[in-house]
């Protein structure tokens, strides 16, 4: 009997779905073919986390987004199997679920489609198909598989189970969002300035919008253009436009002082270069996009945009 | 003989063209494609006075011969619709149409009923019906925007919050039970919250009240504990679907919709779903109408595609949503099935070519109710004599789609006008038209928001080929360049939303003026467009969203430009335009007319505004070197930006006779079913 309450209890809690982090909305985008259960979950945490989905068993996705990182790994650049440099930052992977394109050019539509890319990517965990299968089709996963997807494994459930736990990666509750929810005094008095000029002089909002901060576009910053050409074509490599040469996608800012080095070459190890960086207007080049003008902020404007940045931090979660 | 016979093919084939039948689809032609009104009204009174036996054809021909005098405004209206109920009573859907149309009661064949419950010129449109369909939360302006009710029935309305004009309702909705109405409330300080009333106007209380956030009432969930809002963020310009308890005001976000603002059509009748809106944008059709559980687990696409598809609603059995789209070409409502939140089929046409309505929902019995705005803006051109300020009679500048041209501004040779078309802010066509002639070509734009070009007007550049106009894109004011010969556009400016879309060039072409708010200080800029510096030329304390009215003087010296001061103030004043301090000219308030919207004469003596006399907005002159206001013989419900000619010969405005009607319909989809 009392098995029976807990049973009910515990589907009255999944139907009604995990409490997600304060700041983030209650509707959490999922494909209607591949809707969240425990199981499918579980397995794609156990996936993210396994060794030997690299091709010398020296790397996992977990190596490169490593949750004690905030889910990055501190290196300028990604570094694959046998130590080879990657060549963009690793991104932070948080909020996920709410992402419209995924890698730094956006060159994947889903998390599903997303997934597999590094496992294969010769620069990355360098897998094959067939040793990803061989992998999933032993031992234990076999069963796992099969409990969550009653066949398989299959590439495309491998996809599924990775892109299920990703999307339980979520990240909130910060003095911001307690902020912004009413406790007028979760942010010090030099982040409230800072969140003012956030929003205004400095012009961040313009694209670092709602709750996961970012607008989830591509922008010419001018950072890949500082050697007067693009040293990395970014968005255009999807579009071929010529304006999208240098263009990356805007990550979110959220735990954003656990994830230097910044930009998408991690160029710049510290958030004050950063902010130096927009100061100045950005790297001037013909695709620079508009918004990008000297700030001129003042030295204490520049602390204040610090305090408020740091104020971004907060609780990461996954597996719920 | 073959030149006998092929003359006899042409007689007969023009003999063809010229049934009655012909006649009257060349008519609808003329009327709804090309807007040519005057060659409709002709072929219509042909059409009915040959159509002889045929009295469905008569009856028909003369109903839009009355809707086209409708449209122009003309009195002669009245007198089809009477000749189609007294003459062909035979036809019972026209005379229906016809009392409809002129107020009365309409019962169609196929039980569709349709009333006017409300019009006049006090008729709002922004609260929605009660769930018993007989009252209407409504902004009574008679009263300096106070919170009322309306009786529908008895045609009484009653004040529950009153407004001073500083401080005034918005949107209202009733609660399930009828007892308590939740609605906007905007303070003179440009903040906005959510409040609850009783309908009998007690025990009010402020929910919300977040500076910096506005929350956009829209529905009231079944069980009485969730108010859907769409949340304005002033910070990031973003937009969020909230649901807010009536109890405490806690709030929780479903979803953010970025910069894309959603128009929220309600909850399911078992409270399980919302249904909502957001706009497409121009390089995506990603928008469309959506299904959201409330409990935030799933969402449902249930319309998308390249059509404008918007203000969704769901039916009381819960198990249709209808929505407007102009997915036939024209506006009209749109249903589709819904069972579990997830639609079945395809969109079915309720009601075709309906105008410019708001879709406003059904009450408990099935009634639906939709408001008309009867915007009626024009285009007019009157005669001034800049030294007598004598004026002719204002005339309508063309009789092509009357009540959708507004915004006008003349070439630098005075030849041509440029001004919007379109009733739709997502639509709207740039028309250029020969002064001369009245020749009209028309520019599609790529305009994600032609709001702002459409009142404000666009601005010739001195090449007399190209045009700026002002757009909003992701929240931002967007001003480009377009080559009225190719059509190419580019952006020239853009900035964040809070500059104020009325900007002006300087006659060279390159300086351009406008203006921008930041929270109560309101700044003039001057922007080289070449160089892209900037320089301001004045700052001020206003609670204003930006320097209204503003006009350079036509030697570029000067500019003319009001603003808001201390309640209810509102001054003219003019200023160099390299700076210093400005001149205050004029000064309105309650007793003299506030003016809002402003132009030089010719000979840089006098700005002419438009603002209030009595009833009617009055074109007046206000001496440039200071003096007494001098009353001009142009009035209209209202006048827009006027423009002086170059030759300073004509006033060109936008004016118009804005009018509301609400209308509910009984056995809404007895029409449809009947398959007309």
């Amino acid at each position: 009997m009392r098995f029976a309450g807990w049973l009910l209890f515990a589907v009255a809690l999944h139907a009604a779905g995990p409490r997600l982090p304060l700041g983030l909305d209650l509707y959490r985008p999922v494909p209607e073919d591949n809707r969240l259960t425990p199981a499918k979950i579980a397995l794609g945490r156990r996936l993210f986390h396994d060794r030997r989905l690299s091709r010398d068993g020296s790397l996992s996705c977990a190596s490169c987004h490593d949750p004690r990182q905030a889910f990055t790994d501190g290196r300028t650049v990604a570094q694959g199997v046998n130590a080879v440099r990657g060549e963009r930052n690793v991104p932070i992977i948080v909020n996920r679920a709410w992402g419209a394109s995924f890698f730094l050019d956006g060159r994947a539509a889903t998390l599903e489609q997303q997934a597999l890319q590094p496992i294969l990517n010769p620069k990355e965990l360098a897998m094959t198909p067939e040793a990803v299968l061989a992998l999933v089709r032993s031992g234990r996963y076999r069963a796992q598989f099969r409990g969550a997807f009653g066949s398989g494994p299959t590439m495309e459930q491998v996809a599924s189970a990775l892109a299920s736990y990703v999307r339980t990666i979520v990240a909130g509750g910060s003095p911001y969002d307690r902020y912004l929810s009413g406790d007028r005094s979760a942010l010090s008095e030099t982040a409230q300035r800072g969140l003012a000029l956030f929003r205004g002089k400095a012009g961040c909002s313009e694209c670092h919008i709602g709750p996961n901060l970012t607008d989830e576009q591509f922008h010419n910053t001018g950072v890949a253009w500082r050697t007067g050409s693009p040293a990395d074509e970014g968005r255009a490599r999807v579009t071929g436009a010529a304006e999208d040469r240098g263009a990356f996608k805007t990550p979110t800012l959220r735990e954003i002082t656990r994830t230097a080095p910044y930009m998408h070459d991690g160029s710049f190890p510290t958030l004050d270069r950063v902010i130096e960086y927009y100061n100045a207007g950005g790297q001037k080049n013909p695709g620079l996009d508009s918004r990008l003008r000297p700030l001129h902020l003042s030295p204490a404007g520049k602390q204040d945009l610090a305090a408020f940045l740091a104020s971004l931090a907060g609780r990461i979660r996954d597996g719920h | 003989m073959k030149r006998i016979a092929l003359y006899l093919m042409i007689v007969l084939a023009a003999a063809a063209a010229e049934t009655p039948q012909e006649l009257y689809q060349k008519a609808l032609v003329k009327e709804r494609s090309e807007g040519k009104l005057d060659e409709a009204i002709q072929l219509y009174r042909r059409a009915a006075d040959s159509a002889g036996k045929d009295r469905a054809l008569a009856a028909k021909a003369l109903l839009q011969l009355g809707d086209c005098y409708e449209k122009l405004g003309s009195t002669e209206a009245r007198r089809q619709y009477d000749r189609v109920i007294r003459d062909y009573a035979d036809q019972k859907d026209a005379v229906a149409a016809a009392r409809a149309r002129i107020g009365g009661t309409g019962t169609q064949e196929t039980g569709t009923v349709l009333r006017k419950v409300w019009g006049g010129d006090n008729a709002d449109l922004r609260g929605r019906p009660s769930p018993d369909g007989r009252f209407l939360p409504f902004v009574d302006w008679t009263s300096g925007g106070s919170l009322a009710v309306r009786d529908l029935s008895a045609a009484e309305n009653r004040v529950l919050a009153p407004g001073n004009g500083s401080t005034f309702a918005g949107a209202a909705i009733f609660s399930p039970g009828g007892k308590q109405i939740a609605y906007n409330w905007y303070d003179d300080k440009g903040g906005q919250s959510l409040r609850l009333i009783g309908t009998d106007g007690a025990r009010m209380r402020v929910l919300m009240n977040d500076v910096g956030k506005a929350p956009n009432v829209y529905a009231w969930s079944p069980d009485g504990k969730q108010i859907a809002v769409n949340l304005f963020d002033y910070g990031d310009k973003t937009n969020l679907i909230g649901l807010v308890s009536p109890q405490d005001g806690s709030l929780r976000r479903l979803k953010s919709t970025g910069w894309r603002s959603p128009e929220i059509g309600g909850f399911s009748p078992d409270g399980r779903y919302l249904v909502y809106s957001v706009p497409n944008t121009l390089q995506t059709a990603d928008g469309g109408i959506f299904v959201i559980a409330t409990d935030g687990s799933r969402e449902t696409p249930v319309v998308q595609g390249k059509s404008i598809d918007s203000s969704p609603v769901w039916t009381p059995d819960g198990r249709t949503i209808v929505f407007s789209s102009d997915r036939s070409g024209a506006k009209g409502l749109w249903s589709i099935q819904i069972t579990d939140g997830i639609p079945k089929g395809s969109p079915e046409l309720v009601r075709g070519d309906m105008g410019e309505f708001v879709n406003m929902g059904f009450s408990r019995d099935g009634s639906y109710f939709y408001g008309m705005q009867n915007r009626q803006t024009d285009t007019y051109v009157a005669g001034l004599d800049q030294e007598t300020l004598h004026t002719t009679p204002p005339k309508r500048l063309t009789d092509r789609f009357v009540g959708s041209n507004s915004g006008i501004g003349w070439s630098p040779d005075g030849k041509w006008v440029a001004f919007l078309r379109g009733a739709d802010r997502r639509s709207m066509t740039l028309v250029i038209r020969s002064v001369e002639t009245g020749e009209e070509r028309t520019l599609p734009t790529k305009l994600e928001d032609a709001y702002a070009a459409g009142r404000f007007g666009p601005n010739w550049f001195p090449d007399g080929r190209s045009l700026l106009v002002a757009d909003v894109i992701k929240n931002r004011r967007v001003f480009r360049r377009i080559d009225i010969e190719t059509g190419q556009e580019r952006v020239v400016f853009e900035g964040p939303y809070e500059i104020w879309p009325l900007v002006r060039l300087s006659p060279d072409g390159k300086a351009l003026y406008y203006s921008i708010h930041e929270k109560i200080l309101l700044h003039l800029m001057k922007r080289n467009l070449e160089t892209g510096q900037e320089a301001e030329l004045y700052s001020m304390e206003s609670p204003g969203a930006g320097f209204f009215g503003l006009s350079v003087s036509p030697d570029g010296s000067r500019l003319a430009f009001m603003a808001n001061v201390e309640t209810p103030h509102r001054v003219l004043m003019t200023l160099s335009t390299e700076g210093g301090t400005p001149r205050e000219l004029y000064r309105g308030d309650y007793e003299n007319p506030l003016p809002f919207t402003g132009a030089w004469t010719k000979d840089s003596r006098n700005v002419l505004i438009g603002a209030k006399d009595g009833s009617l907005t009055r074109l007046w002159a206000i001496p440039a070197e200071g003096g007494a206001r001098r009353k001009l013989d142009v009035t209209m419900e209202t006048i827009l930006q006027p423009a002086v000619s170059p030759d300073g010969r004509s006033v060109a405005f936008t004016g118009g006779h804005p009018k509301n009607e609400l209308w509910v319909i009984h056995n809404l989809f007895a029409e449809a079913r009947a398959g007309r």
